[in-house]
């Protein structure tokens, strides 16, 4: 078993913290730019000197480690926090008066997306992350996050909740993005429903940066089925608008299907039906079911074990490549997929909820494998198991 | 001024003058070679001998070697036209295209114009005749893919892309509206404008009803808008065309009527009666349908090899192990 990485703690005691705050984690007290700077106090540091913890945007004491800091000193502070370790230098935590303490950023991550809102004009079957509501300025935050980040990253992702509900808001987000990281591949998921809007598009395509991909779901070929399962009245008929006012003002677009049992029924025709009427499409992923919200509700609506689908997915695969369409599919581990599929799948999970079973030590193929979600620990295809050997047929895509 | 098209240039030639200074030109300009070839030697020197009655097989096979070499592989290809004496050698006018490392074969049947027209008696065949050479060059040509190598058969090609792509093919024999004056046109050395290279050939034996007009004559809109044009179009959407309208095959075939008018005197024709493009067109658009049909996985790759371009090994996915 892999260790999760963790996203969240919890401090016991705040101090003069009276609003969110985003600082850059840094471990010294000589760094130059403190108001921008979290200082990070552990057990096992050393004392800290007179002056030395002023000025920064907050202070982060581990249990313990109380002593080490000045009698007086002037910033906002965290303390009683359980365990400090993990935390990177250069990463991006925002700070609550209540003690909350949420990693945004990771420099030494390439999974790294801006969480742009929690509101969604869709309520889909098999959300993970079930809509909310914003309860701060989010389009500030980010552009606080995307001043804060040091060095460029090689690929940020922008999630949700659905973005474009920021509307300009999201083009605001685009343009410091693009502004200050021009070269940083940006990835939107996105429902594409508001890209119906060619004004919008217009703007976003502008304000966008280079290689800038939008990850739009479509989950059938048939309105009635993908409205049923992203639960919004004529999302179809908005999100294929969507598609085609991003490719007319050339935005790159991917299309991103979950497989369950609501989709699979569709899932082949839905691949000519892409090749046939958007066949600019960049990219097709299909991926497998992550256990999270919603889905732990609707599990009996949508739960397929990958090795009952394993022949529509073959299929998929197989009426994509011949058609000469990129194909992905993420989220799957290669002991549950037909040989003919491996060459398409990645390994896809965020470093930070992904995991590895027991079954899976000492396996030939992991290298190359997706493992599976954190979520999936204990719910997952009967079909997980260890290769000894590489198989023969494969030396080509491993 | 730029107006964002890209345009390939593709050179049609018999291949029997070929010096180094054209290779040169075609290299720099980026153009390819269409030639013809219709078999390997006896064959192709009984049916095209040159102006001066000396042979061209060996001529042509050196030009199109010329060819590969300073062009690369894929820059020429080559027409295959049938004749009464091809029907008895499919095979070996497959091999002869295996032999010469060319990348396709286009079967085609004779076209009732020009020398042909004049010596039908000599070369004549019934279209079931050639739709039955044709399955049997096909079935070849799959095996021979099937085997790994990546050759296919150019017709089939054409067809195959209108029905499983949701790309146009721009080929002018199946267009509806026709290629006839739409999709195509012909400028002649002299300055006159032809809807087609068969109204051309048409024009050279003696009948110019698909004459546009001529450039040191008339306006851009004589010539496009004119009544020649507008003969064309009445006749040229198969969508509306009796015979062609309610037909299956429809959406895969096209509207010919510059051969209409040539084979049966009016350029609507009437399709199912007596028209050899109907029942040629027919009989093997059917048998393509039928075969992605019932296509194997293999051949299901290689007929999406043969409309995307690829090749048919590369394709290939991986299966369990044996």
């Amino acid at each position: 078993m892999e260790q999760i990485i963790e996203l969240r703690r919890k401090a016991s005691n705040t101090r003069r913290v009276e609003h969110r705050i985003l600082g850059r984690i840094t471990f010294s007290a000589d760094d130059q730019q403190r108001e921008d700077c979290l200082l990070v106090v552990r057990r096992e540091d050393v004392l800290v000197g007179p002056g030395g913890a002023d000025g920064f945007a907050a202070v982060l004491v581990e249990d313990g480690a109380e002593r080490l800091l000045p009698d007086q000193f002037l910033s906002p502070v965290l303390s009683g926090i359980a365990d400090l370790s993990g935390l990177t230098k250069g990463s991006i935590v925002a700070v609550s008066p209540n003690g909350a303490l949420v990693t945004l950023f990771r420099p030494e991550s390439s999974h790294n997306a801006i969480f742009a809102t929690a509101q969604c004009n869709s309520n889909c079957l098999m959300c993970s992350q079930p809509p909310g509501d914003d309860d701060s300025d989010m389009v500030a935050e980010h552009l606080r996050l995307i001043a804060l980040i040091d060095k460029p990253p090689v690929a940020l992702g922008i999630t949700g909740g659905e973005p474009t509900l920021l509307g300009e808001g999201i083009v605001t987000v685009l343009s410091a993005i693009k502004e200050r990281f021009p070269e940083t591949a940006v990835h939107m998921l996105t429902n594409g429903r508001a890209y119906a809007d060619d004004r919008f598009v217009a703007e976003l395509a502008a304000a966008a940066p280079q290689g800038f991909v939008s990850g739009v779901p479509l989950y059938a070929d048939v309105p009635d089925l993908h409205d049923w399962i992203v639960q919004a009245k004529g999302a179809f008929a908005e999100t294929m608008a969507g598609l085609y006012n991003a490719a007319r003002y050339g935005l790159r677009t991917e299309i991103r299907v979950v497989l369950h049992k609501q989709t699979l029924p569709r899932l082949v025709p839905l691949m000519g039906f892409i090749y046939r009427n958007l066949p600019f499409v960049g990219h097709v992923a299909l991926m497998g079911l992550e256990n999270m919200g919603y889905v732990k509700k609707n599990r009996e609506a949508l739960w397929i074990d990958p090795l009952d689908f394993a022949e529509e997915l073959e299929e998929a695969v197989k009426a994509m490549h011949y058609r000469g369409m990129r194909l992905s599919v993420y989220n799957l581990p290669l002991c549950v997929l037909p040989r003919a599929v491996w060459p398409f799948a990645r390994q896809s999970i965020s470093d930070y909820k992904n995991i590895y079973l027991e079954e899976c030590g000492g396996c030939a193929v992991r290298r190359r494998c997706s493992g599976l979600f954190a979520s999936s620990k204990n719910l997952h295809s009967r079909g997980i198991q260890r290769f000894v050997e590489v198989p023969n047929s494969l030396d080509l895509c491993l | 001024m730029t107006v964002g098209k890209t345009i390939d240039f593709v050179l049609c030639s018999n291949l029997s003058i070929l010096e180094d200074r054209h290779l040169d030109w075609c290299r720099e300009e980026g153009v390819i070679v269409s030639t013809s070839l219709d078999g390997p030697q006896a064959l192709h020197d009984k049916n095209r001998p040159l102006a001066n009655g000396k042979p061209s097989h060996e001529t042509v096979t050196r030009n199109i070697r010329r060819v590969q070499e300073a062009l690369g592989k894929h820059s020429v290809s080559a027409l295959m036209t049938t004749t009464k004496a091809s029907l008895r050698y499919p095979d070996e006018i497959v091999d002869e295209y295996l032999r010469m490392d060319m990348g396709s074969i286009f079967v085609r049947e004779l076209n009732p114009y020009g020398f042909a027209s004049k010596s039908a008696s000599a070369l004549a065949y019934s279209s079931d005749d050639f739709v039955a050479f044709y399955k049997r060059i096909l079935d070849k040509v799959i095996e021979i893919n099937r085997r790994g190598r990546t050759f296919s058969e150019s017709f089939a090609s054409l067809v195959l892309t209108k029905a499983m792509t949701p790309w146009p093919i721009g080929f002018v024999d199946l267009q509806s509206p026709a290629g006839a004056g739409f999709g195509v046109c012909v400028y002649n050395y002299d300055g006159d404008v032809y809807v087609s290279d068969e109204a051309r050939m048409l024009a050279e034996s003696g009948d110019p009803t698909f004459r546009l007009g001529n450039l040191h004559d008339d306006s851009y809109d004589d010539i496009f808008f004119g009544e020649t044009m507008q003969a064309i179009a009445a006749s040229a959407c198969s969508e509306a065309l009796a015979g062609c309208s309610d037909c299956a095959y429809q959406p895969y075939c096209g509207a010919d009527p510059v051969r209409n008018y040539r084979t049966q005197g009016d350029p609507f024709g009437n399709r199912a009666a007596v028209s050899s493009f109907c029942r040629r067109n027919k009989a093997i658009i059917a048998h393509l349908l039928r075969l992605v049909e019932d296509a194997d996985d293999d051949l299901r790759r290689i007929l999406w090899a043969w409309v995307n371009r690829e090749d048919v090994e590369r394709l290939r996915l991986p299966s369990h192990d044996k």
